[in-house]
């Protein structure tokens, strides 16, 4: 595949595979929120929860001032779950339009938040909120501009996780990482559960300086998201890194970053396999339509 | 020279190019990039400015682990078998609520703000927006019984008693043995 070098090259993509990525996108949303349907984490599953978690965050302070939490939870919670998926699904349906996915960014937004109140004030799964926000426009090109801003949000997202622990003093720090094997895995050893992951966490646990190891290769992921503000170049290096770094967090520390995986759409290489996969299937049917109807 | 060299960088020909074809858009990204950068200087969050400082906070081991048990009906919870997300839901929830019962029930979020933010707390709005903006006492009475419903309904039995108690254990990690040396009924309702 020949190698983008200029933001023009990334636009040109983006403009192309527009309804496609809509298609890929809002099908990967649905798979989370039926993930939550069956967590029992959506509003009319979780009910009227009587202590929230504002935190210092005046929009949630805005949200408990106009009393939404009480108003959706307690009173039309079925009618805003049926709004999320069903602006989900037809933006998946209908896939050249964007009054869906105006609708849809905006009860999305509403649910993060009254989410994050209801179950504590958790923002490490950001995925959808900002990968949705392209999709509000109507032209290709403002959606392709806004989905390259949101590509330097994610790497912005996390070259900072990284700087804030190296500033903090993390990165020679090997009690960080034992601590958090420690008390994340407390109930199993605790409970002398026999698993493999536990046997590989308490060697880890007795070893701290190699789980240090692992620590700080997870500092140097996040930092090196710093080349996604210089080039493309490193765009198919940056999906490995997340990937890596996602799994290594869920197998550590139990942290399941499933949704912000939607985030790699953003990135070059994810747009021209995209763009590949679509080009075939474009090809098949075109096959398919040219045969005579008698055929 | 200097200007071609600027415009390999990435993010530079980003701005340049919507500077030059999207007026509109180069001001709304410009304005979300620096109240993001704002925002994070101050450590102060906006949703959606996010800060990604999660984990960061240097938490030295100190050789000492606290485990909290949950008592449905006197029976632990973990024999209930209740699936990992209500479990998180519930446990999440409980924390809360024992932060503020911690803080004679007074919401912890308005002893950070009162002491942290006294030019909010001094201005003409604090009095009207108080009042809404914290938990308050008798939403810890209403939590309670949110607390037994949900229960009840993910275990599918009624619950009528909750008790919660804090075992704290000396962790030694070469044996990967505990010793308990205090244990605590936290709350019970």
């Amino acid at each position: 595949m020949k190698q983008w070098l200029h933001f023009n090259d990334y636009v040109a993509c983006a403009v192309v595979q527009r309804e496609a990525l809509q298609r890929i996108f809002f099908s990967a949303t649905l798979l989370v929120l039926l993930a939550r349907y069956f967590a029992h984490t959506l509003i009319h599953q979780i009910g009227s929860e009587p202590l929230l978690y504002q935190e210092i965050d005046p929009v949630y302070w805005l949200f408990m001032i106009l009393d939404l939490p009480n108003f959706i939870a307690a009173k039309i919670p079925l009618v805003f779950d049926f709004m999320l998926i069903g602006s989900c699904l037809c933006s998946i349906i209908w896939n050249q339009q964007n009054i869906s996915t105006i609708l849809f960014f905006i009860t999305h937004f509403v649910f993060f938040v009254l989410t994050n109140l209801m179950t504590g004030h958790h923002y490490i799964n950001i995925g959808i909120l900002f990968v949705s926000f392209p999709f509000v426009f109507a032209s290709k090109v403002n959606f392709a501009y806004a989905l390259a801003f949101v590509r330097f949000l994610f790497c912005f997202g996390m070259f900072s996780a990284g700087l804030w622990k190296v500033f903090r003093g993390n990165l020679f720090f090997p009690d960080q990482i034992y601590t958090q094997l420690v008390s994340r895995h407390l109930t199993d050893i605790l409970q002398h559960k026999t698993t493999m992951r536990l046997s590989i966490i308490t060697w880890l646990i007795q070893h701290r300086y190699i789980a240090h190891l692992f620590w700080v290769i997870m500092i140097g992921i996040e930092v090196s998201f710093v080349a996604g503000f210089i080039s493309f170049k490193y765009d198919c290096y940056l999906i490995i890194g997340y990937l890596l770094f996602a799994i290594g967090g869920g197998f550590l520390f139990r942290l399941f970053i499933y949704e912000n995986l939607i985030f790699l759409l953003t990135l070059a290489p994810a747009l021209k396999w995209v763009g590949a996969i679509s080009e075939n299937l474009f090809k098949v049917q075109h096959k398919r339509s040219s045969k005579p109807a008698n055929a | 020279m200097k200007k071609n060299l600027l415009h390999h960088i990435l993010l530079v020909d980003f701005f340049s190019t919507l500077f030059h074809h999207k007026r509109r858009l180069f001001y709304f990204f410009l304005f979300f990039s620096l109240i993001q950068l704002g925002l994070t200087a101050i450590k102060l969050e906006v949703t959606p400015f996010f800060l990604y400082g999660m984990f960061s906070e240097k938490t030295p081991y100190t050789g000492k682990v606290m485990h909290r048990y949950v008592f449905l009906n006197h029976i632990a919870m973990d024999s209930f078998h209740i699936a990992s997300p209500e479990t998180a839901l519930l446990l999440v929830d409980l924390d809360n609520y024992l932060i503020i019962k911690n803080n004679n029930n007074e919401d912890v979020v308005k002893s950070r703000v009162e002491s942290r933010y006294p030019f909010f707390t001094g201005s003409f709005l604090y009095p009207f927006v108080k009042n809404k903006i914290y938990n308050t006492p008798g939403k810890m009475l209403q939590f309670e019984s949110w607390f037994k419903t949900k229960c009840s309904q993910y275990t599918g039995i009624a619950i009528h008693t909750v008790c919660i108690q804090e075992n704290t254990y000396l962790f030694d990690a070469a044996h990967l043995s505990f010793k308990l040396i205090r244990s605590e009924t936290v709350a019970a309702f």
